[in-house]
């Protein structure tokens, strides 16, 4: 979706992953299918059933043909950008810029949140301000940024760095706040070095609400990046694009939303498995 | 957030959080005072105020956050009502889950403004574009929340439908939608959320021209203030479109909240 | 850093003597004084087993923190072996309520935090673990999450973190509370199993009387507001002790008793 960044949002897009993701605790009334293919099957209906409404609607020449290409156009240009290296030479430098934009932000939104969770002056005095800073929606800030900054590289890394900073930093943070203390007596009591006590008590507890940062932080950057693309580039998939609209080549433009959400959805069921990898036990653990 | 600290009371919180945006409003004015300001980058803090005065005088900023807000509250209330029956749907029907969860869950991969180009060659640049583009942005988490609270009503909820002998339209009236209506309302300040700032950004990329077409809203005003460099009105508009945001969300979280009082049981 | 202790099995035998005298602490809690502990003196041999029992309030738990070292006194003095407790230490092992296992480690883990701070090979160590697994049964769990196990084991792993840097001292703050009757009982026997094993000092708050009187040399029974020793139980029956031992059953009364007139005294 559009880059969100009210900090409702956080908490709600994970409850919404884990509680769709856990589908079997809760399903109810109807009975469940039998079987995976037998979900594959029925999950292709629509897909299907919207394909050769398309094939049709091209063969009676409902549409002009620059508003709706054939499904097969839509395949063989996508076959065809993909082995020219087009797509693939535009993608790499869209998550290039993804990339540094979640290093540079992510980064300084873990340092600003980690130092906000520690130190109570700097909470209570700086956190507000930036906290009002990020209430202003990435978007927003474009114009901003592009009077600051003119329309070149910097600006599309300085805005998937502001996208990236607050999810980071809200992870970061609650990671902090709320971490279970108790496991402090124990550290103390087992006579666990400072830095043993950081790195194998304090840090595991905060990782699964970093993590989860940065899967937010990833997935709207990339929605940001798309947008900035398209209004300011000569390069990516968000430029790949708006040439095709302009071209009206349609089917250079359903190929790269093709690419888009693939990537999108790669991203984020990445990061999810990794997730699950490293602090799976926060998912299962009960408090 | 502020989570007032034994020794700390709110009123103080308030207090030293405004401290730091108070300096620098200070030191913005100061250098100002000594022009030592590029005032084509940096506007000076009175100018920025002349500038509100005049766009409420002649008209134009209300005028912008109007045509904006009608059209996000458009999209919004198409997007937000399909998507609640679809989600409904897809949370009590195993076939129906079956049937649109995969199409659902692979067409919301697809970042919202990448639809532009598409929706732009098919309905133009006008309003049915704009509002398609919103209901689309605001259908998206509606489905979601509402799938999500009706497909988790916790089961004794539903052990107690079944003690009561209640037909299958009382358990959906009296307990599995009344159960789920938190994580609708969560959907519904979500897709206002989506919404706001996608009629922002679909105003803006059409008012940058790249695609024919200016149109008009906040997104518009923005775009025109950035073709000429007018930070003064950059900045304005910024603060409106992030205000305006805020005060959306505030007020439905605080309707909701009044409509319906269980919602944090 | 820790203390030098060793993982090699031969330690003095008379490690784990404790000495506590007038001890007394005071919280502020919403403006009233409360007198969590008044003057406790105790004196603890080693290789000891000793429960405190008592009703909530009386500071037996608060005694036990002491001993641990988390927390300090606002008079009195902790001697354990001759040095006064200022901060905790692997000599003391402590094993909580609410197990505490990091969740994020497996039971293996978990266990060889505990040796983190203990000189002695990486080998050695292992070994050490391993022989703890097994002692506490939970041979086959060595990678199993905390979230794995059932409640009984966890409190097992517990036990076994403790016991890793062979402490001479064992403290246990209500290590079976949590658990059903069925485990805990099966529980207590490899608990006096284990104690008999490593010849340890064992201090072991509990409010379960009967299982006080079943595992202990001595049963310190508290009193609250202010909190004080009301009385020691020495249980001199020979182990493997029986429930319906008529002398068993006789200091059962008297403690239920006494613990029954404090309460009456206190409404």
């Amino acid at each position: 979706m559009s880059d969100v960044t009210f900090k409702n949002a956080v908490l709600v897009d994970t409850a919404f992953d884990r509680s769709t993701g856990r589908g079997w605790r809760g399903i109810v009334s109807a009975p469940s299918l039998p079987s995976w293919t037998g979900k594959a099957v029925l999950g292709l209906v629509i897909p299907f059933l919207v394909l050769a409404l398309w094939s049709y609607a091209v063969r009676q020449e409902w549409l002009a043909e620059q508003i709706l290409p054939d499904p097969r156009l839509v395949y063989e240009t996508t076959l065809d950008l993909l082995i020219t290296g087009q797509l693939p030479a535009e993608l790499a430098v869209s998550l290039g810029r993804v990339a540094s934009g979640l290093a540079v932000g992510g980064g300084l939104g873990l340092l600003f949140g980690l130092a906000f969770g520690l130190f109570r002056p700097l909470d209570i005095y700086v956190a507000p301000t930036v906290r009002a800073i990020c209430l202003v929606p990435s978007l927003g800030w474009l114009p901003f940024f592009m009077l600051l900054f003119g329309i070149g590289e910097a600006l599309k890394i300085i805005l998937i760095a502001k996208t990236c900073f607050l999810p980071l930093m809200v992870g970061a943070y609650e990671g902090i706040r709320s971490r279970p203390r108790k496991y402090d007596d124990v550290a103390r009591a087992l006579e666990l070095p400072w830095f043993a006590r950081v790195r194998l008590v304090v840090w595991p507890s905060i990782l699964p609400s970093i993590l989860t940062g940065v899967r937010q932080a990833l997935s709207r950057g990339w929605k940001v990046l798309i947008l900035v693309e398209m209004i300011s580039s000569a390069a990516g998939l968000g430029y790949l694009m708006m040439w095709g609209r302009k071209a009206f080549q349609l089917d250079v433009v359903f190929a790269t939303m093709i690419v888009i959400g693939l990537v999108g959805w790669a991203l984020d069921y990445g990061l999810t498995k990794f997730q699950h990898q490293t602090t799976g036990w926060s998912f299962k653990a009960a408090a | 957030m502020t989570a007032s600290s034994n020794r700390v009371s709110q009123a103080g919180l308030i207090w030293r959080a405004l401290v730091l945006p108070a300096a620098l409003i200070i030191i913005w004015a100061v250098l100002d005072a000594f022009s030592l300001l590029n005032s084509n980058i940096l506007v000076s803090p009175t100018k920025v105020l002349v500038t509100a005065y005049q766009g409420f005088a002649d008209g134009s900023i209300p005028g912008a956050t109007a045509a904006t807000l009608l059209r996000a509250l458009t999209g919004w209330t198409i997007g937000a009502s399909v998507g609640l029956v679809v989600g409904v749907l897809i949370g009590l029907s195993g076939i129906a889950r079956g049937l649109f969860d995969p199409s659902i869950s692979s067409l919301r991969q697809i970042a919202l403004f990448a639809w532009i180009p598409l929706f732009s060659a098919w309905f133009g640049n006008g309003e049915i574009m704009k509002v398609t583009l919103i209901s689309l942005g605001a259908f998206f988490p509606m489905a979601l929340g509402a799938q999500a609270g009706c497909q988790n009503v916790p089961a004794p909820f539903r052990e107690v439908g079944r003690a009561l002998e209640l037909s299958r339209f009382a358990t959906l009236t009296k307990i599995i939608l009344p159960a789920a209506v938190p994580a609708i309302l969560t959907g519904l300040e979500l897709s206002l959320n989506i919404a706001w700032l996608g009629t922002f950004g679909a105003e803006y990329l059409i008012g940058t021209g790249y695609i024919n077409g200016m149109g008009d809203g906040l997104g518009a005003y923005l775009a025109a203030a950035r073709e000429y460099a007018r930070m003064d009105q950059v900045l304005l508009g910024v603060l409106f479109l992030a205000l305006i945001g805020v005060a959306l969300d505030r007020l439905v979280i605080g309707l909701s909240r009044r409509l319906i009082p269980w919602r944090t049981a | 850093m820790a203390d030098s202790l060793t993982l090699s099995p031969p330690k003095k035998l008379d490690a784990g003597s404790v000495k506590i005298a007038d001890v007394s602490k005071t919280f502020r809690v919403e403006g009233r004084t409360v007198h969590a502990l008044d003057s406790v003196s105790l004196s603890i041999e080693a290789g000891e087993f000793i429960s405190i029992v008592g009703p909530s309030g009386c500071g037996k738990s608060t005694l036990l923190r002491f001993l641990a070292g988390l927390d300090g006194p606002d008079s009195g003095r902790i001697i354990v072996d001759g040095e006064a407790i200022d901060r905790p230490s692997l000599r003391r092992g402590i094993v909580f309520q609410d197990h505490r296992l990091l969740p994020w480690f497996s039971v293996e883990k978990n266990i060889g935090l505990s040796l983190h701070s203990v000189s002695g090979s990486e080998v050695e160590k292992r070994e050490r673990v391993q022989y703890l697994i097994d002692l506490v049964g939970l041979t086959g769990f060595e990678k199993a999450l905390p979230h794995e196990l059932s409640g009984g084991m966890s409190q097992r792993a517990a036990i076994a973190r403790g016991l890793a840097p062979r402490p001479p001292l064992l403290l246990l703050d209500e290590p079976l509370g949590a658990l059903d009757s069925l485990t805990r009982s099966h529980l207590q026997d490899e608990l006096l199993a284990i104690w008999e094993r490593e010849k340890c000092t064992v201090v072991m708050v509990t409010h379960d009387v009967e299982e006080a009187i079943y595992l202990s040399d001595r049963v310190v029974v508290m009193e609250p507001r202010p909190g004080r020793i009301s009385q020691i139980f020495n249980i001199r029956n020979a182990r493997p002790r029986y429930r319906d031992d008529p002398e068993f059953v006789t200091t059962r009364r008297e403690i239920t008793e006494l613990l029954g007139s404090q309460k009456k005294k206190n409404h």
